[in-house]
């Protein structure tokens, strides 16, 4: 009874009821207190470094190796950036990265999303057999796998070309794509697809213009495991290409870190921006699909 | 509208047989019910006549055409699914034009859509996501859908399950004057027997795979087929009594106080021992015992509001039913033609 009296008492008769969050809420007060700490702990761990880069890659040489380091440049430079595209083949190396990056996300998409399907949706013998497989490969780590997988690419008249860092790149991300988008697909109701084809759509229809919207998050996701994967992959592209035009990113920056200098730090770092501006791009582009997606319960029947 | 025929369809899931060797009609422009026990196979038919699934043995034909091996969208069928399948990325207003825009339909979609949208009433709600409809406009949307170009044949399989026990009434209501108006073959499964005999012009009664009886739903309650079918038909069911390898059956709503009946009437008189007293609205269920002539066992009798003075709780009445509402099994269950030598010789032990 009291407790009643006591809530009533702080509200206007025919207004709103006692307001629940004020400021002198000490709990509430403490708990945004933390979380904003936590945030900026947070995002100092991981952005300073990126903020270090980018401010860096707009330094001159002299103000590079200034002790102590100024926080900002005095002068703003281009530089770095001109050099780098003036004397170096990093346009060549952006090139071939996009394009392995891009060529692996695609096929692993296309590749490991039938499969995926396929595993999901229709009874096969072999069936187990064949998932157990996919996943035991990704246990295989990729230095057990470039030798063998060399021997493969000089065998085929591979070696030293984009292709056969698509395929490796591929290979590598495939079993995981399988294994997320099958558990994607088991989880759209198989109805969805029935109802489709009574509705007038072939098996095929079904699947594009019912299951495919709904996989969509998970596409994304997927995708963008890949592209990041195949994007700073290095050991393949070490072993399978030599020849500077066929180099991508991850490669071409590592050789400009020499055996006891570093031929220009200037350049590295306005080279790591540039590295780093595609996946992040690629995020935002892909990045409100995913929260929708995954907010959005898309998958649910009912 | 079409006639669908069910040719001696047998469905094997490996070694276990959900249908055995069911044939059945559903009638041109009629409602036909599938009702039975949950797991008796009535979805699995179902799925058969939409071409979901591809019957072991025997033959799917709609209207005159054999359509076992028909891919569904070649069937003009439309189906009500027991969780609506509607699709949760698209509005209502393109659940709804999906199978016009997939059919490449040359006429006015927008027409269409807003005439099978008013006739559920839900034209208010097109621009909505399914996630953000209540059950029963979930419900209306997938009849809809379904109703929007026209098919030959619309399947339903519980399409009422997932509403609540007031909308599932009015619903129905709606269902069957819906049905009556666009005169479509229909075939609505559901394990309600309330539902199927509100609804339907035929029922077929099906368990473990087999159609135990195909009848309208009077045929159904007044003379089932076999002591499944009077067990499972009515609330409560048929009360069955065995007595010397045959089985007695009469409805707890006839076995009423012998007061109720006029004397003149052809009566088997019996003695009731009332256990329990339930009251339900107007009706008092009865439990008790039945002895003096039967053998002493189990029965429930139905008392309409009408039937002032109830027998005492412990308390041995007597009770009576027409002769004509008593049933007769033979030892496998299966209904027996009444004859007359039965009820003489009841008359005389009575
Ligand atoms: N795809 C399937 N594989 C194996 N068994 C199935 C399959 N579909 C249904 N069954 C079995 O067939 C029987 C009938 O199922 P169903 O038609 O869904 O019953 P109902 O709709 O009458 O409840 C059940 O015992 C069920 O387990
Ligand atoms: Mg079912």
């Amino acid at each position: 009874m009291s407790t009643t009296e006591l809530s009533l008492a702080g509200s206007q008769p025919g207004g709103l009821g006692r307001y629940n969050r004020q400021a002198a809420d000490l709990h509430y007060v403490t708990s945004r207190v933390m979380v904003y700490l936590l945030a900026f702990t947070a995002v100092s761990v991981i952005g300073f470094p990126l903020f270090w880069m980018v401010i860096c890659s707009f330094k001159t040489s002299t103000e590079l190796y200034q002790f102590p380091p100024a926080f900002l440049p005095h002068d703003w430079t281009l530089t770095n950036y001109r050099d780098l595209f003036i004397q170096t083949n990093f346009p060549i190396y952006f090139v071939n990265s996009l394009v392995v990056a891009g060529g692996a996300t695609l096929l692993s998409l296309v590749v490991g999303g039938l499969g995926a399907y396929s595993l999901s949706r229709f009874k096969f013998a072999g069936m187990r057999t064949v998932s157990m497989l996919t996943l035991l490969c990704y246990m295989l780590p990729e230095v057990l796998l470039v030798i063998p997988l060399y021997l493969f690419v000089v065998d085929l008249g591979m070696a030293d070309t984009l292709i056969s860092l698509i395929i490796a790149n591929t290979a590598f991300t495939l079993p995981l794509t399988m294994w997320f988008m099958r558990s994607y697909f088991n989880a759209i109701p198989a109805s969805l697809e029935e109802s489709a084809m009574i509705d007038g759509c072939s098996r095929f229809q079904a699947m594009r213009k019912v299951t495919l919207p709904l996989a969509l998050p998970g596409l994304v996701s997927v995708g963008v495991f890949s592209f990041n994967h195949a994007w700073n992959e290095f050991l393949f592209a070490l072993v399978f290409t030599s020849s500077e035009t066929k180099k991508v990113l991850s490669l071409g920056l590592a050789t400009w870190i020499g055996q006891d200098n570093i031929y220009s730090w200037g350049m590295l770092l306005a080279g790591a921006v540039l590295v780093t501006i595609p996946v992040v791009l690629f995020y935002l582009l892909v990045q409100r699909r995913l929260v929708v997606g995954l907010s959005e319960g898309g998958v649910k029947g009912e | 509208m079409a006639l669908v025929e069910v040719k001696q369809i047998t469905k094997k899931f490996g070694a276990y047989s959900a249908i055995s060797n069911v044939s059945l009609t559903a009638q041109d422009g009629k409602f036909l019910i599938l009702l039975g026990p949950s797991g008796c196979g009535k979805t699995t038919l179902l799925r058969m006549i939409a071409g979901l699934e591809l019957p072991t043995y025997g033959d799917i034909v709609i209207g005159g055409k054999v359509a076992t091996r028909l891919h569904p969208k070649d069937r003009n069928i439309a189906m009500v699914f027991q969780n609506y399948a509607l699709y949760p990325h698209l509005t209502i207003y393109e659940n709804v034009a999906f199978p016009l825009r997939v059919r490449g339909f040359s006429g006015d979609i927008d027409k269409k859509v807003k005439w099978a949208t008013s006739l559920v009433g839900i034209e208010h709600l097109l621009e909505r996501k399914p996630r953000q409809m209540s059950g029963g406009e979930r419900q209306r949307t997938a009849l809809a859908r379904s109703l929007v170009r026209d098919p030959s044949v619309f399947l339903l399989d519980e399409p009422l399950s997932n509403l609540d026990a007031k909308l599932r009434h009015s619903a129905r209501e709606e269902l069957r004057q819906f049905q009556e108006r666009i005169g479509v073959t229909s075939i609505y499964v559901t394990h309600d027997q309330v539902e199927a005999m509100g609804l339907g012009d035929r029922i077929c009664v099906m368990q473990g795979g087999v159609v135990r009886q195909l009848g309208t739903p009077e045929e159904i309650y007044l003379n089932p087929a076999d002591t499944f079918v009077a067990s499972f038909i009515g609330s409560p069911p048929m009360n069955l009594i065995s007595d010397e390898g045959r089985t007695i059956g009469f409805r707890p709503e006839m076995f009423l106080p012998e007061s109720a009946f006029d004397p003149s009437e052809a009566l088997y008189r019996t003695e009731f021992t009332v256990q329990r007293i339930e009251y339900l609205g107007g009706d008092r269920i009865l439990y008790g015992m039945v002895g003096a002539s039967l053998p002493s066992s189990k029965a429930i009798a139905r008392l309409p509001a009408t039937i002032g003075t109830l027998p005492e709780v412990g308390t041995t009445a007597k009770f009576a039913m027409r002769l004509s509402d008593i049933r007769y099994f033979d030892g496998e269950g299966k209904a027996v033609e009444q004859s007359r030598r039965h009820e003489a010789r009841l008359v005389v032990n009575g």
